[in-house]
């Protein structure tokens, strides 16, 4: 079976997903990859939920929002930029889900509500996938690039639907709201208790605080619910992919290992691995060169001892990186270079599109 | 060049608690684990905590038992979690049965993640019953990356709000007063000499000014690469030549590499006042051993320098 290369990944697939450890360059990459895909003819979209706001100096742009914006690049394909504004993105759900206007009103004036968008950890993540799903069916885009937010743990990001669901089944809220349950009775002394021992501890206007947040919820779970199972089955479907982007250092290759770990065992594989940064290979003789026969012997030693330092770097990084390509099965592994000068400009990107686009 | 001039890393833990905060991938575990050998080498009794364990603090801990100098003044490695922060507590005051049943039934976690900053403020909590029981000189608290700093900073603040009475209400308090102090306390950044991370250090350490907590003590510039220094002539022969030998591009990738880092770290001594800017060097290496860190030289950069 011929494998199918990263451009026959673009066309074929509707989402591809970057994850990996944090300070990778995945959102550069992200950038790069949309960009290559604009430029071969597909209308994509780049989605970003880093709240550092890092893509919008990546491609030049003062700002991005949580609609898309196009980027002018005069390629086949149209390029859009998203960046994640998650409150925004939670409140159009709850408008969505609503009953009531009242409904809608009493959750945005929530205390809890409030907090949850400004402080929750893992919030990004349950409206990344949101704001995916919502690309996704948007006519517009035929690809959505995804770089994912910055966390310890790939759990994170593929859990939220599940975690937004089970947070609001949760038992003990259901039954404080459930307005005439038969099973109120047997268990209000449980639940009283346990209610009791959080407001000694958290106080007891937090307590109050959450059942009210519990009891304006009510009826909108089955919308998030629902939701939910949609947007794991596209994470699931053949027209997602996943693709682990790490540094070659060894640190960060024992933590990638571990984010593709965990989506194997979510059942996901891995397209690619992209190798960032990679200390770059100098290929030639020294030997046939004019310039060093003019150097002083000092000078011969600093330039060859520094070679040597690279090359035994540049040996560790390649040897790590194809073990842990080896150990997630990944389907292949595109090698980017450290061009030593960073990545400033939108044709520094195009530039990284092209190498990536053009590897197997 | 960028002037500098070599100090100590105990100059990154001043204070008897330092938080130490970067973005994920700067090395956050390196000088956390760098920091408490050398307090441990100084005599001082230290512990290290973190919420997840990396793999420089698990190798660390795995070699220091082999090592002589650590055998008397051995520094103690501890993760924490916030659940079970909230179950030792809830045992201390003979709540025991009850904190099983917060987490049989869920709701633990329901509250905890429907009430900001929870667990951020039961870790603080704990760091500040460490801090209070004495039992260490040094605490280094090697925390989770920048995104959820300003959550763990501002939740004793942000709690306030919400609870007026009880467990959280005292804890917020007494972990306000532990940030506030800054005889007590302090926050140690670690950035990269690179353009993301040096602006969202630039950021983050304003952001923590506007939450007027914790004393921003230290920037520390990890991974700082210097290029081997050739003769004038040598150099100027390299440059006219354009030659394209392994060597010489080799040089010229390192030396591109510094000429970013060199501007990345006037981006900062511009960008960030009042904040002691230290800097690691680039080890040529991918994976520091526990001898490396111990030789980890840390240098102090000096603003008033001749910049270029």
């Amino acid at each position: 079976m011929t494998k199918e290369s990263v451009l026959d990944i673009l066309h074929t697939k509707s989402v591809v997903i970057l994850t990996g450890p944090g300070g990778v360059g995945k959102t550069s990459c992200a950038a790069s990859i949309a960009i290559g895909a604009a430029l071969s003819g597909i209308n994509t979209a780049v989605v970003t939920i880093d709240p550092a706001r890092r893509l919008a100096n990546a491609l030049g742009l003062e700002t991005i929002g949580n609609d898309p914006v196009e980027i002018p690049m005069g390629s086949a394909g149209s390029l859009h930029a998203v960046m994640l504004d998650a409150d925004a993105t939670f409140d159009a759900l709850i408008r969505k889900y609503a009953k009531s206007e009242a409904q809608v009103e009493a959750i945005l004036a929530n205390k809890v509500y409030q907090n949850l968008t400004q402080y929750l950890s893992g919030i990004q993540e349950y409206m990344a996938m949101e704001k995916i799903f919502e690309l996704h069916n948007d006519p517009r885009f035929d690809l959505l690039i995804v770089d994912t937010p910055p966390s310890a743990n790939a759990l994170d990001f593929l859990d939220a639907p599940r975690r937004l669901v089970s947070f609001l089944d949760n038992k003990v809220f259901r039954i404080i709201m459930s307005p005439s349950s038969t099973f109120l009775k047997p268990l209000s002394f449980a639940t009283r208790a346990v209610l009791k021992t959080i407001s000694r501890v958290v106080g007891a206007e937090i307590v109050d605080e959450a059942v009210a947040f519990f009891k304006d919820f009510e009826g909108m779970e089955d919308g998030f619910r629902s939701r939910a199972v949609e947007v794991g089955d596209l994470l699931q479907s053949e027209k997602t992919t996943f693709f682990l982007v790490t540094s070659p250092r060894t640190n960060t290759i024992i933590d990638a290992k571990d984010f593709g770990e965990k989506l194997l065992s979510y059942g996901f594989s891995i397209a690619r691995i992209i190798s960032n940064r990679e200390v770059p290979l100098f290929i030639g003789d020294d030997h046939n060169s004019g310039v060093l026969d003019d150097l002083v012997p000092s000078d011969l030693d600093i330039l060859s001892e520094n070679l040597t330092k690279i090359e035994l770097l540049r040996g560790v990084e390649q040897k790590d990186i194809d073990d842990m390509t080896r150990g997630l099965k990944a389907d292949g592994l595109i090698h980017v270079a450290d061009n030593g000068n960073g990545l400033t400009s939108i044709e520094d990107l195009a530039r990284l599109a092209s190498s990536i686009i053009s590897s197997n | 060049m960028i002037e500098s001039h070599e100090s100590s890393l105990l100059a990154a833990t001043s204070q008897q608690v330092t938080i130490v905060a970067g973005k994920g991938g700067v090395g956050k575990s390196t000088v956390s684990v760098a920091s408490a050998l050398a307090n441990a080498r100084a005599g001082r009794s230290v512990i290290l905590l973190s919420t997840d364990i990396s793999t420089i603090t698990a190798n660390a801990e795995k070699e220091i038992t082999a090592r002589e100098e650590y055998a008397t003044n051995t520094p103690v490695f501890q993760l924490l979690k916030a659940e079970e922060i909230l179950i030792e507590y809830l045992e201390t005051h003979g709540l025991a049965s009850l904190g099983k049943r917060l987490i049989s039934t869920g709701v633990i976690s329901v509250i905890a993640t429907a009430v900001p900053g929870i667990r951020e403020l039961l870790i603080l909590a704990k760091i500040k019953q460490l801090a209070q029981s004495g039992q260490y000189e040094r605490i280094i608290f090697d925390a989770p990356a920048s995104g959820h700093l300003m959550t763990l900073l501002s939740s004793p603040t942000g709690l306030k709000d919400i609870a007026k009475v009880g467990l959280l209400k005292s804890q917020s308090d007494e972990v306000e007063e532990l940030l506030n102090d800054r005889g007590r306390s302090g926050l140690t950044i670690v950035t990269l000499p690179e353009e993301t991370p040096v602006s969202e250090s630039i950021e983050t350490i304003a952001k923590i000014r506007e939450l007027k907590s914790i004393a921003v003590n230290a920037l520390v510039v990890n991974q700082r690469i210097t290029a081997p220094k050739l003769s004038a002539s040598g150099l100027a022969a390299i440059i006219e030549s354009g030659d394209s030998s392994p060597s010489v591009k080799a040089y010229e990738y390192v030396t591109a590499r510094e000429k970013i880092a060199d501007a990345e770290i006037s981006r900062l001594i511009h960008g960030i006042s009042d904040v002691e800017i230290l800097e690691l060097p680039y080890l040529f290496q991918s994976n520091l051993s526990i001898s490396d860190l111990e030789g980890l030289k840390i240098r102090e950069i000096i603003r008033e320098g001749n910049l270029r």
